[in-house]
């Protein structure tokens, strides 16, 4: 009876496996280079953590979108927006005014709620051009994203925010700690875990990977492949948003540049995912986003200059597409068996 | 005799421990039509795509004129005069008629930017459309023509390369009896010119109206090779028996002798371009069959029906009551299902396992209240459907593009069968289906039938019409040209009302 569970279990174990040798390796290395700087302290490891689980949220979010089977290079900038938008918030006098929840202001729920909704709010205009409109994902993305960096000059200028930041509580989006475990963890596992039952367990998410395959077939299976394509790109924007949002609580600064380095980590991390597990999948990209969080901890600790540990992060995620493509059972058998490619040359 | 013109011998091929070819024989002679046969995923493709340079044989070697050669990549064989069409011709969706057929060989001239010249492409293919005079439009985009325009492309790309040998996959699985004559004209002038032919296919009746010899692959092995002169290969029976190893029952069941109360009545139906003024009704129990040639509106009408392209006008009734459907997803909740004709493109998620494909219609079936889906609930299901319909598969953790052409229909069929519709409309529901699986397949139609469903079967193959069908309803370029019960009318009848309209030409 339960041998279907068990196959299941060993599709997704195998990459797992592969995973995990390619992680306990890094740390090994890095571990050994690394020591007296403390590369294996609880202290480092917990940064690591909290590093990573921004870049990590965003490329959640970009994992919808490649499910449906496009393209988003509009998230980064709308999570620009989204981090003005709530930073213009927080400066607003009602928040000093409102009543306190602990020690943070009570304004700064609907503060963050704000630019989560401005970034669904953009993510939803991307959908809808691409999923009912169908126009081109790559342009249309290209155009809606920079549209919205243009939105997030409005607020300053450009200039940043520093207003209440000190003392609106909003901070606590990246200082708070439940139980020694960082916020952005706690937010980072718990968007992780909703997202794998939505993604690899509900029926919903047998439609994502139904409209990505074949979105004709989708339609003629009766799945409303429209709605699944404008879910992920809200998803896309609306996780990327508080991403943003999270950045701008850590540097304790409203920046219209918050978020304008998340495009490459997050195409880096749903990549090296799809690189094992051939499909874009939850635990792909968690997977992907921590290989790049660990090379980037420890370049950081080597003190290599940020330019280097970005070069290098996006090397991998070329690497991990070459290495997607290809065939490894016929190399083992130093015979050729790819599948047919175009028939004509 | 001429010496042999090709001799494959002792041809492996494995396939992640499947053993697709074990040790095949294979010969043709100039000038031959030479018949691969063999049931769904006996190894015929496989066979023709190492001649053809898609895979590389594990052992075996080939002789092309008595020289032994080496085929390593599909250019390999273009250069040795081997020209394919293949069962699923990979076109570039974007890109022009034209362009496809001469993709890759556009130009002779050499260098970085070696200049094609746009209208002489055009006037080469219009030489080759006289050798193969077809109805096509080559000036639109592949993704906008239909499964049959495709076929003629493939075919067309394979004329316009030199050759002496012409591999043909299964081409009149798609065709319908007016390209397939064409085609048959054009296999005629060929051979005339000494090349040599492979034809594979599950239509025995075209064997022996083509065919010099015939070679029957079972489970990767040459069972016979028979020359159709012989009297008592002539006989389809004989052939199929051979093919599936065992007795092969009779291929229609019989037909329903209790009509239920009516279900789907569809009045004044039609599609802008496509068809006309459709009526007709089905019954519970009932096969309504609607036999019509590509280009009359059965595809057309087919889809519309399931709304996935909207109607111009006209009612659907179901059980009485008027149905206002604006996608196929009301369709199906609605209880109507389509089984669509062209699988690869509409029927199935081609990377994702044989469950996945056969559940997506109705995961309401398989799911929690909280929208998870219930594994074992699914596999339990998908497994009892996947033995009903007989698939041949290693399990249903198999991704859907590795199984053969007439085992992903099966899969197509099982996801059917698994939204557990009132009524099925099942376009081209054997097409590259092997005869034995083909049986099967009308089987399960004819048990749905008789579980009370109401059918319609929709096809271009009007003996399938005629032996599986209560009703029958003939289109010709849109206009119903025969509507009767099938008791009533004669084959011949029928096949003339869907290829001429009805009028006996003068
Ligand atoms: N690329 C592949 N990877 C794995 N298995 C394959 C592959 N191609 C074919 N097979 C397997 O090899 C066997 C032979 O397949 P093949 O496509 O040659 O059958 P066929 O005789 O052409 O059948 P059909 O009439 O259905 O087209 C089948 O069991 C099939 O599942
Ligand atoms: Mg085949």
């Amino acid at each position: 009876m339960n041998d279907k569970k068990l196959v299941i279990f060993s599709d997704t174990f195998k990459p797992i496996t592969i995973f995990l040798m390619m992680i306990v390796l890094m740390f090994i290395l890095f571990g050994f280079f690394e020591y007296d700087k403390g590369y294996l302290s609880t202290r480092n490891i917990r940064m690591l953590f909290t590093h990573m689980s921004i870049s990590a949220i965003a490329a959640l979010g970009l994992t919808y979108v490649v499910a449906v089977g496009h393209f988003d290079m509009s998230f980064y900038l709308v999570g620009c927006l989204a981090a003005m938008t709530t930073s213009y918030f927080n400066k607003t006098d009602l928040m000093m005014n409102s009543f306190m929840l602990g020690n943070i202001h009570a304004f700064v729920i609907p503060a963050v709620l704000a630019g989560i909704a401005v970034g669904c709010l953009w993510g939803l205009v991307s959908g809808v051009a691409v999923g009912i409109f169908k126009l081109d994902d790559m342009v249309t993305t290209i155009g809606t994203g920079f549209m919205a960096f243009g939105m997030a000059y409005f607020y300053t200028k450009g200039s940043f925010i520093y207003d209440n930041f000190l003392t609106s509580g909003i901070t606590e989006i990246n200082d708070a700690k439940w139980f020694a475990i960082p916020f952005p963890i706690i937010l980072m596992a718990a968007l992780y875990f909703i997202s794998y039952l939505f993604l690899s367990r509900s029926k919903h998410g047998r439609c994502f990977y139904a409209t990505g395959s074949n979105k004709v077939a989708a339609i003629f299976s009766g799945v409303k492949v429209k709605h699944y394509i404008i879910i992920a790109f809200v998803v896309c924007s609306g996780f990327t948003s508080l991403a943003a949002i999270m950045t701008t609580a850590a540097q304790g600064v409203g920046s219209v540049k918050a978020s304008l380095n998340f495009l490459m980590p997050a195409y880096a991390a749903v990549y090296i995912g799809i690189a094992v597990f051939k499909k874009p999948t939850v635990i792909g990209t968690f997977f992907g986003a921590l290989f790049s969080a660990i090379m980037l901890n420890g370049f950081t600790l080597m003190a290599l200059p940020f330019y280097l540990s970005d070069l290098i992060i996006a090397a991998a995620m070329i690497i991990a597409i070459m290495a997607s493509k290809i065939d490894w059972a016929s190399i083992k058998k130093k015979k050729s068996n790819t599948a047919p490619a175009i028939h004509a040359n | 005799m001429e010496t042999t013109k090709l001799r494959m011998q002792g041809i492996q091929k494995e396939f992640a421990g499947v053993k697709a070819l074990d040790g095949v024989n294979f010969e043709l002679q100039p000038g031959e039509v030479h018949a691969l046969l063999g049931i769904n995923g006996a190894g015929k493709s496989t066979l023709i795509k190492i001649l053809s340079g898609v895979y590389q044989k594990d052992a075996g070697s080939i002789q092309l004129d008595g020289k032994s050669i080496e085929i390593n990549s599909t250019q390999d064989a273009i250069n040795n005069g081997i020209a394919t069409v293949y069962q699923d011709p990979q076109m570039i969706p974007s890109f022009t008629g034209y362009e496809n057929i001469y993709l890759g060989a556009e130009t002779e001239k050499k260098g970085l930017f070696p200049r094609i010249n746009k209208r002489n492409l055009r006037e080469k293919a219009e030489a080759l459309l006289e050798r193969f005079p077809v109805n096509i439009d080559l000036d639109r985009t592949v993704s906008e023509l239909s499964a049959v325009e495709k076929e003629i492309i493939a075919v067309l790309r394979a004329l316009s390369k030199e050759m002496t040998i012409l591999i043909l996959d299964e081409p009149t699985s798609i065709l319908t009896e007016t390209e397939t004559e064409v085609l048959f004209r054009l296999i005629h002038v060929l051979k005339e010119r000494k090349v040599a032919i492979i034809y594979i296919t599950h239509r025995l009746e075209e064997i022996f109206q083509i065919a010099d010899r015939l070679t029957i692959l079972r489970e990767g092995k040459n069972v016979a090779t028979l020359s159709t002169n012989d009297d008592e290969t002539n006989n389809h029976l004989a052939v199929a028996e051979l093919m599936l190893g065992k007795k092969l029952d009779k291929i229609y069941p019989e037909k329903s002798t209790s009509i239920g109360d009516e279900k789907l009545s569809v009045d004044n139906f039609s599609l802008a371009g496509s068809f006309n003024n459709v009526a007709f009704k089905v019954h519970g129990g009932e096969i309504l069959g609607i036999f019509g040639l590509v280009g009359s509106g059965v595809e057309e009408l087919g889809k519309t029906l399931f709304s996935v392209i909207p109607k111009t006008s006209g009612t659907v009734r179901m059980n009485g009551a008027e149905l206002s459907l604006s996608s196929a997803n009301e369709a199906i909740s609605n209880g109507i299902f389509l089984v669509p004709g062209d699988r690869r493109d509409e029927g199935q998620i081609n990377d994702e396992p044989i469950y996945f494909n056969v559940s997506l219609s109705n995961l309401k079936r398989v799911s929690r209240a909280t929208g998870l889906i219930d594994h074992k609930r699914e596999k339990h299901c998908v497994q009892e459907l996947v033995d009903q319909v007989q698939l041949a598969a290693r399990d249903i953790n198999q991704e859907v593009s590795l199984l053969s052409g007439g085992n992903q229909q099966k899969v197509v069929i099982s996801k059917g069968l698994f939204t557990e519709s009132q009524v099925y409309i099942f376009a081209e529901p054997t097409v590259g289906v092997d005869v034995g699986a083909k049986t099967g397949i009308y089987h399960l139609i004819r048990n749905l039938a008789e579980q009370g469903k109401a059918i319609i079967i929709i096809s271009s193959d009007c003996e399938e019409v005629f032996g599986m069908c209560d009703q029958a309803m003939v289109l010709y370029k849109g206009h119903v040209t025969l509507q009767k019960s099938v008791h009533e009318c004669r084959l011949e009848e029928m096949l003339l009302c869907g290829v001429t309209g009805g009028k006996t030409s003068e």
